[in-house]
C-alpha cells in the first residue's frame, strides 16, 4: 500500500540516523582506530578474512563474479578469504557511513572524492605514505600530486581517469553552418548562436546549440555542466585551504557563459530545466538536432550514438578566455580502512586489487584505463588516444574539501535559479561563496 | 489437586494480560519511544556519525529557525498537507460513491484497479516513472498533453508549475489507498436507510448528502488524519521527480530537508532537530484530531 511505504521510507531518514547515533554512542568497537601496521597474520596459517566493500558498476551486476576472479590469486597466496559486498551506488555513501560508525565496515573500502574527508577527520582511513614505497611511487600513474587528498595519499585509483567529461559536436551540423570543431568558449557562443535555428521552416526551432539538461535533482551535474567551465576560466571552486573561491572573476565568467548560452543566446532546448543532462542528450544531440553537448565520454555514451545518421566527434582540449583547459575526470580510490585488524594484509590486498596482478586483471575484465606503468590500456578504444593526449593538460579530478557535498548541492540549486532567470552570475556566485564559508571548513584539532 | 483462590487467579490473569502485549510494547518502546528520546538528545549535539558527539546546547534550534531554507521547506509542507489531503479525500470519496452506487460492472472495476493499483507500487518507482512520462518525447502522456498544445516537459523546471504538478500526482496515487477505505464504509450502511429516503421521495443528491455524507464523517476524520501524517511525510515522490528543486527550495518539503541533512551532509544533529519538529506538528495534528473523532455523533457502521 502507498501510504503505509511512503511513511516507512520517509521516516527511514530519522530513524536510520537514529541508528547510526545508537552505535555511535555506544563508541567501542566503531571507533576507528589507527594502530600501526601489524605483521601479517597469513603465516599464521589459519584462514583470515577480509572484507571489502565496493559500488555495484558492472552493468549486467555480475560483480561478484568479476572480483572472484580477480581476488583467486590472492587467497590462495595469503590463505585468505575476501568477501564482497556490493553496494548501489544511491545507497553507497550511507551504508559505509553506517557501517564504519557501528564498527562492521570494510577493511578495505572504495571511496570518491567528496566522501574522504569526513572519514580522514574520523581517523577512520588509514594514510598510505607510511606504507607507500618508492617501487610504488613508480609503479603507479596515479601517485601524482593531482591525486592526492589534504596533500597525502589516503587511496590508490582503481583505474586511469574515467568518465571524463568531454565537449561532443556535430560534425555534420558544423559543416552546415561553416564551422569548425569549436577549440574556444567564443567558438562554443559562436557555433551554439548559428545551430539554433528552425531547419524546416515551420516557425519552431526544432535544432539547438546545446543540448544540456539542468534538472538534475542533486548535484551530480556538475560533473559535465559546472567543473569543466570554472576550470576553463581560470578558477576553482575551493583553495588549497578549503576556502571557497567561486565569487572570483574566473566563477563569474563561467557563470556568466552558462547563463548566456541559455537566457541571451537562446540556445539550449525549452526543457533544459526539466531535463537531466543524459536525457537533454539523448533527446536532442543523439537524433541530431541539437550542435554541441557536454557529456561524460564514457562507452555508454558513445553507444547510444551507434544509429547515428550525421558524423560527430569529441575533445577535452576546449579553452577558456585565457587559454585554460580543463576536463573533469573521476579517479575513484580503493582504502584501507584503519578498523581493518592486520592492516599489513589489507594493505597487500589494496595493492593487489589496484596494481599490476589483480588490478589489471580487473581493468582487462572491464574494459578500464590503467593506472600502473607499462600496463595494456583496457579503456574505451575511441577515447584512448584522446584521453592518453589531454591527460596532463585538461583532464583532472575534482579537489577534496570538507563540507563539499553541501556546498555542491548548494552551487547546483543556485545554477539552477541562475538559469531560470530568478539570480545574476555574479549575485549566484557570490550567495555560494557566502554559504559555503559560512561552513567550518577547517581540519578537525588533534 | 491443586485449588486455586480467586484473588490469586486474578493475580495471574492480570500479569498474564501484560505478556500479551508485551510483544508490541517492546517493538513501541525500542523502535519508537527510545529512538525519539534519542533523536531529542542528539539534536543538542552536533555530530556527523563518525565521530563522538558534541552538546552544542540549542544551537541546532537556532539555526535551524534561521534557516530560510527550512521555513520554506515547512511551508512547502503546509501546502502540500493542505492541497494533498482533500484532494484525495474528495477525489477517494467521489469515486468510491460512484463505484458503491453503480454496483459491479466492468467500468467500476476498471475504475476500482486502475486507482488503487499505483497505491500498491513503490511510490519512488513511481515518482520515477512519472518523470519519465513527463520528459521523454516518445511517452503516451505527451502525446496525450500535445493535442491540447501542452508540453509536459515543461512541467518539472519551472519554478511556478514543479510543485502543483508533484502535487497532482500524489493526490492521483494515493487516492486509491482511501477509495478502498471508503468503499469498504460506505458497504457497510445498512441499505434500509437508502431504502426509506426513496420511499419517502429523496432523490439521489438528498440521499448522497442527508445519508451518505454524514455517516462517513468517522471515516473521513481517519482518511484526513490518515493522509495529513503521509503527506506531512512525504519524501520519495518529491526527493525523486525534483530532489526540492527546480533552485534551492521550490518544492522542498521537511522530510526531504532531513533527509539531505542526515545522509548527504552528515549533520545528524541539525536533522534530529529537524525530525523533532516535525513530530511536534504531526503529535499537534494527531491531538486535534482526537479530540474531532471523540465526538458522540461520529458512529461507524
Amino acid at each position: 500500500m502507498h501510504h503505509p511505504i511512503g511513511t516507512r521510507i520517509g521516516c527511514a531518514g530519522v530513524s536510520a540516523a537514529l541508528f547510526l547515533s545508537l552505535a555511535a554512542c555506544g563508541g567501542g568497537s566503531g571507533t576507528p582506530s589507527s594502530a600501526a601496521p601489524s605483521e601479517s597474520g597469513s603465516a599464521s596459517g589459519a584462514t583470515q578474512t577480509l572484507e571489502v566493500w565496493l559500488p555495484a558498476k558492472a552493468t549486467d551486476g555480475n560483480d561478484a563474479e568479476i572480483w572472484d576472479e580477480v581476488v583467486a590469486p590472492f587467497e590462495a597466496e595469503h590463505n585468505v578469504d575476501v568477501t564482497f559486498q556490493f553496494i548501489s551506488w544511491k545507497d553507497y555513501e550511507a551504508k559505509y557511513s553506517s557501517g564504519v560508525s557501528t564498527g562492521t565496515g570494510p577493511d578495505v573500502g572504495y571511496m570518491y572524492v567528496e566522501m574522504f574527508p569526513t572519514y580522514i577527520d574520523a581517523g577512520a582511513v588509514e594514510d598510505l605514505g607510511q606504507y607507500l614505497t618508492e617501487e610504488d611511487y613508480a609503479t603507479y600513474t596515479t601517485l601524482t600530486d593531482k591525486y592526492k587528498i589534504f596533500g597525502k595519499f589516503y587511496g590508490i585509483a582503481q583505474s586511469g581517469p574515467q568518465a571524463v567529461s568531454g565537449l561532443l559536436y556535430n560534425k555534420t551540423i558544423l559543416d552546415s553552418i561553416g564551422e569548425d570543431v569549436p577549440e574556444t568558449w567564443d567558438d562554443v557562443i559562436r557555433i551554439a548562436q548559428k545551430a539554433t535555428q528552425d531547419t524546416d521552416g515551420d516557425g519552431q526551432i526544432d535544432q539547438y546549440g546545446v543540448a544540456q539538461g539542468w534538472g538534475q535533482t542533486f548535484y551530480q551535474d556538475l560533473n559535465w555542466n559546472w567543473y569543466n567551465f570554472i576550470w576553463q576560466a581560470g578558477g576553482d571552486i575551493f583553495d588549497d585551504d578549503g576556502k571557497c573561491i567561486i565569487d572570483s572573476e574566473e566563477g563569474i565568467a563561467a557563470a556568466q557563459l552558462l547563463y548566456d548560452l541559455k537566457n541571451t543566446y537562446h540556445a539550449l532546448p525549452e526543457d533544459t530545466m526539466s531535463l537531466i543532462n543524459t536525457e537533454a542528450f539523448d533527446n536532442y544531440f543523439v537524433p541530431g538536432n541539437a550542435a554541441l553537448a557536454f557529456v561524460g565520454t564514457s562507452e555508454s555514451t558513445f553507444n547510444s550514438l551507434a544509429d547515428a545518421d550525421f558524423e560527430y566527434g569529441f575533445t577535452y582540449d576546449l579553452k577558456g578566455p585565457n587559454g585554460d583547459m580543463g576536463a573533469r575526470a573521476s579517479v575513484d580510490q580503493i582504502v584501507l580502512m584503519s578498523a581493518c585488524e592486520d592492516k599489513e594484509l589489507g594493505w597487500e590486498l589494496v595493492k593487489y586489487i589496484t596494481g599490476p596482478e589483480g588490478g589489471a586483471k580487473y581493468r582487462e575484465l572491464t574494459g578500464s584505463a590503467p593506472s600502473t606503468v607499462g600496463e595494456e590500456d583496457h579503456g574505451f578504444a575511441l577515447t584512448r588516444d584522446a584521453l592518453a593526449a589531454s591527460l596532463d593538460t585538461s583532464i583532472r579530478p575534482i579537489k577534496a574539501a570538507r563540507r563539499a557535498t553541501e556546498v555542491y548541492d548548494f552551487l547546483w540549486k543556485t545554477l539552477q535559479e541562475m538559469m531560470n532567470g530568478d539570480v545574476s552570475p555574479e549575485d549566484a556566485m557570490n550567495e555560494v561563496a557566502e554559504f559555503a564559508n559560512s561552513l567550518d571548513y577547517s581540519a578537525p584539532a588533534d | 489437586m491443586t485449588v486455586q483462590t480467586q484473588p490469586a487467579l486474578r493475580r495471574r490473569q492480570e500479569w498474564s494480560s501484560y505478556l500479551y502485549i508485551l510483544p508490541m510494547l517492546a517493538i513501541v518502546v525500542f523502535f519508537w519511544i527510545i529512538p525519539i528520546l534519542i533523536s531529542v538528545v542528539l539534536s543538542f549535539t552536533q555530530y556527523n556519525a563518525l565521530s563522538s558527539p558534541s552538546f552544542n546546547g540549542l544551537e541546532n534550534y537556532r539555526a535551524l529557525f534561521e534557516d530560510r531554507i527550512f521555513r520554506q521547506s515547512l511551508v512547502n509542507t503546509l501546502i502540500y498537507v493542505v492541497t494533498v489531503v482533500p484532494g484525495q479525500t474528495i477525489l477517494a470519496f467521489l469515486t468510491a460513491s460512484w463505484i458503491d452506487r453503480k454496483g459491479k460492472n466492468p467500468a467500476t472495476q476498471f475504475v476500482r484497479w486502475a486507482m488503487f493499483i499505483p497505491s500498491l507500487a513503490s511510490v519512488s518507482v513511481v515518482g520515477i516513472v512519472c518523470r519519465i512520462l513527463l520528459n521523454s518525447p516518445t511517452s503516451p502522456l505527451n502525446t496525450l498533453f500535445s493535442l491540447f498544445g501542452v508540453d509536459p516537459s515543461l512541467l518539472l523546471g519551472n519554478e511556478a508549475t514543479a510543485f502543483p504538478t508533484l502535487i497532482v500526482i500524489e493526490i492521483l496515487i494515493g487516492s486509491g489507498y482511501y477509495m478502498v477505505i471508503y468503499l469498504a464504509a460506505l458497504l457497510d450502511i445498512p441499505r434500509s436507510y437508502y431504502e426509506a429516503a426513496r420511499i419517502d421521495g429523496a432523490n439521489q443528491f438528498q440521499i448522497f448528502w442527508k445519508i451518505t455524507f454524514p455517516l462517513m464523517r468517522p471515516m473521513t476524520l481517519l482518511v484526513i488524519l490518515l493522509g495529513s501524517i503521509s503527506a506531512f511525510q512525504n519524501f520519495d515522490l518529491v526527493y525523486t521527480m525534483t530532489g526540492g528543486g527546480p533552485g534551492r527550495a521550490t518544492t522542498m518539503t521537511a522530510m526531504v530537508y532531513l533527509y539531505l541533512y542526515s545522509f548527504k551532509y552528515s549533520k545528524i544533529g541539525f536533522a534530529m532537530a529537524i525530525g523533532n519538529v516535525l513530530i511536534l506538528v504531526i503529535a499537534l495534528l494527531t491531538i486535534v484530531q482526537r479530540r474531532l473523532a471523540s465526538r458522540k455523533d461520529n458512529v461507524l457502521y
